[in-house]
């Protein structure tokens, strides 16, 4: 399989030289071409036409003057934003929240796909599988207040539970040093099942002879998800690495407001919160704009490095 | 093919682990069954953790009795079913397409759908496109703007790259086309990946409520989750301004209303995954390629 | 996927919208000269068309109370009149919509309801709000009549117009300081007055077991995880930390650095060390306000500063209570008094806190008859009430609904509220006894009404720029301070980095702003009583 694509590859790179072949090449995909063209159509349509919006990131928009007619202010709300008092704090809290959420949501979904798999029992791994992507559907809203009647220092579970062994009562939410913890931790509970119905469509395509044969040779459970299962999905794997780094300055913005208070600014404030207030504030659509840009414009360059990294090791990146 | 005792030790393990799992993971669920299904009088105690505090359909009837509810519904599920049937087909051959590296433009073409999964226009220029098109208040502007996104795209690309060539090329050398070769083979070799491109394109047009937010101006095309929002957000607001304001739904209590929308409105997409799961069974393309 | 929230916030661009837009006011009767003939009587009778944007209530489309309304509009402007109803999505999605509805001619509501302050500047700018001053002067006797000379300033432009009608102001003070009678009983203790006193009484709440359960489960003080909670210790020394505060010396300061602040989260300190305090109220456990009326409703915290209404029977989170707590009985005290003999309820600025304006999509006058007709206390009970005798029954002064919230809900009761909200007699569903205490309010919320100053101006660019920051640094230090992860000496801090933090800046605005405002007054006083007082 790997050879006939290199073969293919090779000979597709040696005819580009003439412009001839390029009209061949174009004539001999043309259904391709064909079946592109209505999600094309599609993209520059809804997504393209009114990329124009974006300029007001550059301006003090106002929208009765429209982008036409609308102040340009250059970088300068990009450099309110750099330069506001925190801004070190809220991107360091950024950056800590989405890299732990996001090393959680790449590696435990596999896991438990991969242990999913091993379930036999067809009607128990069924019933399995669509209970544990239940939380995925609690919106954020209704699953802090969850997190809150177990976590309050009042009558919150977890304290209940604690003071009947005579423990003493925490503040979880109120405290610096739970606080990014009880995000993550929530993050997994929430996404992890939801998370593993993907990989459990990439894993049922893996060829079934290749564990027998695998059995054959002696390998053991262990053995077959290592090296069967996981080589086998590990396209898919790199793939939703890559386009999980678009989130690498989204931190919740839902979740940590839902959670956070003023007594855990100092690890839970994040960009998209801090924008928030601001914008509560002013109004000011182009501040909150720039600050989107600046988010998508660092996920952007990672996205395209690692993508190059990636294929560079010989793997299939994006494109 | 007996199991070694080691196996059958993880095996035991194993549904142990996921039966503990399962009761873990029901649990917000649980939850909000109970806190829906409580007594509006009783929840200021708390202590639903296992079951309801009195109990009070109460909330059911505020849900299910709204105005707007029935149209949510019919509003939501016409846009999920169109949107869901497009947006698949269209993720399909758009991923096919850029999944063939012999494509010319292909990288830029990969790079054109990247780029608009980290970069929009903003609300206002999509929301004077739509208008321009003559879709304010239609199912169009619910359905069309987000059939397709980049995300989903590039996982099904990475599906299609995993279909072996020789098997497309098989079907070239018998006189088939790209198009042929697409539904013929690459689709029905790809139901695992259709189905939860699928289900995530369904779950999306099940819970958007923002498109109603832009594109309609008239109640009756507001999506369900714009309807249950609303009315969450309306009973909230009544309690928040109480004092100062006119409150009509001073018995209902915004937290079981909260509770019995999430459930009335979750249950129908909630029974799709189970409907899917036949698809994912276990060497389902091996099972094609050798017949 | 990404930037979805962002997304949220950030409306963008608008295209070529600009130009065209505004103009066509100039050629609605409205502004051309009418030498004070009844513009009303001399067209013809051709049916009125009229959209609103509305907000409240169940938003029922073709309602019975639509119905109601249209009918009492034809009788009164004798003409036929159709009401459109634009209902605009909930309070999260608000400020998007309505600015999209108003981006484009054919999609602005004649008549627009919004409580967003910001956008409406750029609206007058943009010349797409009509002036209702004439307007008012010939149909809008209702609406001149019910709001008072201070709530019309806030509403009214330096340059002699009114492109705003104030719809919904809320009482002189709402809030009041609410304490457990039944406690106080039991522990053999007065109804406090002083801060000394309601500290010694919050403290027994905790400690001497009020609730007789023997187990230490009562807070003195519970609330939302806003300073509005704290009020009983801030305003018994006169501090609003929220707002400019004025000095014995003339001077304003902003409330968050006066010295006062730090003594009072020194006592709150203590208080909360000895657990008199709910802790919840210091995290995102108490944000909502579900949660504290659950909490007021539990019966397990002694006192609350919060809403007068929980006084009217019907008031879910009363009805709670008493099912939860059939002995248990809840009153609103005075004000508590600091050490230097002041107290004060929070009182209200008396702006509005949503106002309508009227678009350049209708004719001015057609539109303030339509409101004017709304604001009449029989077409207000109507819309808002339903029919006395089929859906409500009033006996001994006491409204009592003969419908269910269900069957109100179809009706549309509601649909029209927060328009021209009556807050008088006409407000058929507050018992005597709280008509009585919302008025007897006013007084008690007096003193602090004389300290705080209250801003006309929406543009105020150096505290925009700065504040959020500043509010930052403030909540982070007060909370700190006050679950005892800060010493007090944290406050001091503050202040010094509140100035270096723009705190200069604001503050030199802000006196600018109060003198400019005083001028503006002075304007407005002569406006007001040759533009509206002659029109009573």
């Amino acid at each position: 399989m790997e050879a006939s694509r290199e073969t293919t590859a090779a000979v597709h790179s040696s005819s580009v030289a003439s412009g001839r072949t390029l009209w061949k090449d174009l004539a001999r995909d043309r259904y391709l071409y064909l079946l592109l063209l209505p999600g094309l159509f599609l993209i520059l349509l809804f997504r393209y036409a009114p990329m124009y919006g974006i300029v007001i990131a550059f301006q003090d928009f106002n929208i009765f003057k429209g982008v036409k007619g609308s102040e340009w202010v250059g970088f300068d709300q990009f450099s309110r934003l750099f330069n506001s008092p925190d801004f070190y704090e809220i991107l360091r809290n950024t950056v800590l929240i989405s890299l732990y959420k996001l090393a959680a949501s790449f590696s435990i979904p596999i896991i438990l796909s991969l242990l999913l798999n091993e379930l036999k029992h067809v009607l128990f791994k069924r019933v399995t599988q669509s209970i544990i992507y239940l939380p995925h559907f609690v919106s954020w809203v209704i699953f802090s207040g969850i997190i809150i009647s177990f976590l309050n220092p009042v009558d919150g579970l977890f304290n209940m539970i604690a003071s009947q062994f005579g423990g003493a009562k925490t503040d979880y939410l109120g405290s610096s040093a739970y606080f990014r913890s009880i995000l993550v931790l929530s993050d997994i509970y929430k996404e992890v099942g939801w998370g593993t119905i993907i990989y459990l469509a990439a894993i049922s395509g893996v060829n079934a002879d290749l564990y027998e044969a695998a059995r054959i040779d002696g390998a053991n459970k262990g053995r077959q998800m290592w090296h069967v299962t996981l080589p086998a999905i590990r396209p898919v794997i790199i793939i939703l690495v890559i386009l999980s780094l678009a989130n690498i300055l989204e931190a919740g913005f839902q979740q940590v407001f839902l959670l956070y208070s003023p007594l855990v600014y100092d690890v839970g404030d994040i960009i998209d919160t801090y924008v928030y207030r601001v914008g509560i504030q002013e109004a000011n659509y182009s501040y909150a704009t720039a600050a989107g840009l600046f988010k998508s414009f660092v996920a952007m360059v990672l996205i395209v490095s690692v993508n190059k990294l990636v294929k560079m090791s010989g793997q299939d990146g994006l494109w | 093919m007996g199991l070694t005792r080691g196996e059958k030790a993880f095996s035991v393990l194993n549904y142990l682990f996921f039966t503990v799992l399962m009761i873990v993971m029901i649990y917000p669920f649980w939850y909000m069954i109970m806190g829906s299904l409580s007594d509006p009088i009783y929840v200021a105690d708390g202590g639903f953790f296992l079951k309801p505090a009195g109990f009070s359909l109460s909330a059911y009837e505020a849900v299910l009795k709204n105005v707007s509810i029935l149209t949510g519904f019919q509003v939501t599920f016409i846009s999920t079913v169109g949107g869901t049937a497009i947006g698949t087909f269209l993720t399909a051959t758009t991923a096919y397409a850029i999944s063939k590296r012999r494509l010319r433009g292909r990288m830029f073409f990969a790079f054109l759908v990247l780029f608009t999964m980290l970069f929009n226009g903003g609300l206002v220029p999509s929301y004077l496109l739509i208008k321009e098109l003559n879709m304010i208040n239609t199912y169009w502007a619910l359905i069309l703007p987000a059939a397709i996104g980049a995300w989903n795209i590039f996982v099904m690309q990475s599906f299609f790259r995993g279909i072996p060539e020789e098997l497309e090329e098989a079907a070239k050398m018998d006189g088939a086309n790209d198009l042929t070769v697409f539904f013929r083979i690459v689709l029905p070799l790809s139901k695992a990946v259709l189905a939860t491109i699928g289900l995530f394109i369904a779950v999306w047009y099940w819970n958007d409520f923002f498109s109603s937010v832009l594109y309609s101006t008239d109640k009756e095309m507001w999506q369900l989750q714009m309807v249950l929002k609303d009315l969450i957000s309306n009973t909230s607001n009544a309690i928040a301004q109480a004092g100062i304001s006119i409150s009509y739904q001073s018995e209902v209590n915004e937290f079981t209303i909260k509770m019995a929308s999430i459930i009335v409105s979750s249950v129908p997409i909630l029974l799709v995954y189970p409907f899917l799961q036949k698809h994912f069974v276990k060497g389902a393309m091996i099972g094609s390629v050798k017949g | 996927m990404t930037a979805m929230l962002a997304l949220a916030l950030a409306v963008t661009a608008c295209s070529g919208n600009s130009g065209n837009g505004g103009k066509g006011s100039e050629a609605s009767p409205a502004n051309s000269p009418q030498a004070g003939g009844d513009a009303a009587t001399t067209k013809p009778a051709e049916p009125l068309n009229i959209s609103m944007a509305l907000m409240a209530g169940p938003k029922t489309p073709n309602s019975w109370a639509e119905k109601a309304l249209e009918e009492e509009l034809a009788a009164k402007l004798g003409r036929s009149v159709n009401v459109e109803p634009v209902f605009l999505p909930d309070w999260s999605e608000l400020n998007t919509k309505i600015n999209l509805l108003m981006s484009g001619k054919d999609t602005r509501p004649n008549i627009l309801w919004t409580g967003d302050t910001k956008e409406y500047l750029k609206w007058v700018d943009a010349g797409i709000v009509q002036d209702v001053t004439p307007s008012l002067q010939k149909h809008g006797k209702e609406i001149i009549n019910y709001y008072t000379k201070d709530t019309l300033f806030y509403h009214w432009d330096p340059s002699g117009k009114m492109f705003r009608i104030p719809a919904d102001v809320p009482e002189a003070s709402y809030m009041t300081t609410i304490i457990r009678k039944d406690w106080l009983d039991k522990l053999g203790l007065q109804v406090p007055k002083t801060l000394d006193e309601y500290v010694e009484v919050l403290r027994a709440f905790t400690k001497n077991d009020p609730d007789g359960n023997n187990k230490n489960d009562t807070y003195g003080l519970s609330g939302d995880n806003y300073y509005r909670s704290l009020i009983p210790f801030f305003y018994a020394y006169g501090v609003d930390v929220e707002n400019f505060i004025r000095q014995d010396d003339g001077s304003i300061k902003f409330g968050s650095v006066m010295p006062e602040v730090k003594t009072v989260l020194e006592l709150l300190q203590t208080l909360y060390k000895e657990g008199v305090i709910d802790p919840r109220m210091s995290t995102a456990a108490n944000s909502s306000d579900q949660i504290v009326n659950d909490i007021y409703a539990s019966g397990k915290a002694g006192s609350f500063y919060r809403f007068v209404d929980y006084f009217n029977p019907g008031n879910s989170a009363a009805v709670s209570f008493k099912k939860l707590n059939p002995d248990g009985e809840y009153i609103s005290i005075d004000p508590i008094v600091g050490p230097g003999g002041f107290g004060s309820d929070q009182p209200d600025p008396g702006i509005g806190w949503c106002y309508l304006v009227i678009t350049d999509t209708t004719n001015v006058d057609d539109a303030v008859q339509v409101l004017n007709t709304m604001a009449t206390p029989e077409t207000f009970k109507l819309f808002t009430f339903g029919k006395e005798g089929e859906h409500y029954e009033m006996k001994d002064g006491i409204f009592t609904p003969t419908i269910t919230p269900d069957e109100g809900s179809k009706l549309g009761l509601g649909n029209f509220g927060w328009y021209i909200q009556r807050k008088d007699a006409a407000n058929i569903k507050n018992t005597t006894e709280v008509t009585e205490m919302f008025e007897s309010k006013k007084a008690t919320s007096q003193p602090m009404r004389e300290k705080i100053v209250v801003f006309k101006a929406l543009d105020r660019p150096e505290w925009d720029k700065y504040s959020a920051d500043i509010k930052k640094e403030r909540d982070e230090t007060f909370w700190s301070i006050i679950t005892g992860k800060k010493p007090a000496s944290a406050f001091d801090e503050f202040v010094a980095k509140y100035e270096k933090m723009g705190g200069k800046q604001i503050d030199e605005e802000a006196a600018g702003l109060l003198d400019k405002q005083d001028e503006e007054h002075k304007q407005y006083e002569a406006w007001y009583s040759e533009n509206i007082e002659p029109f009573k």
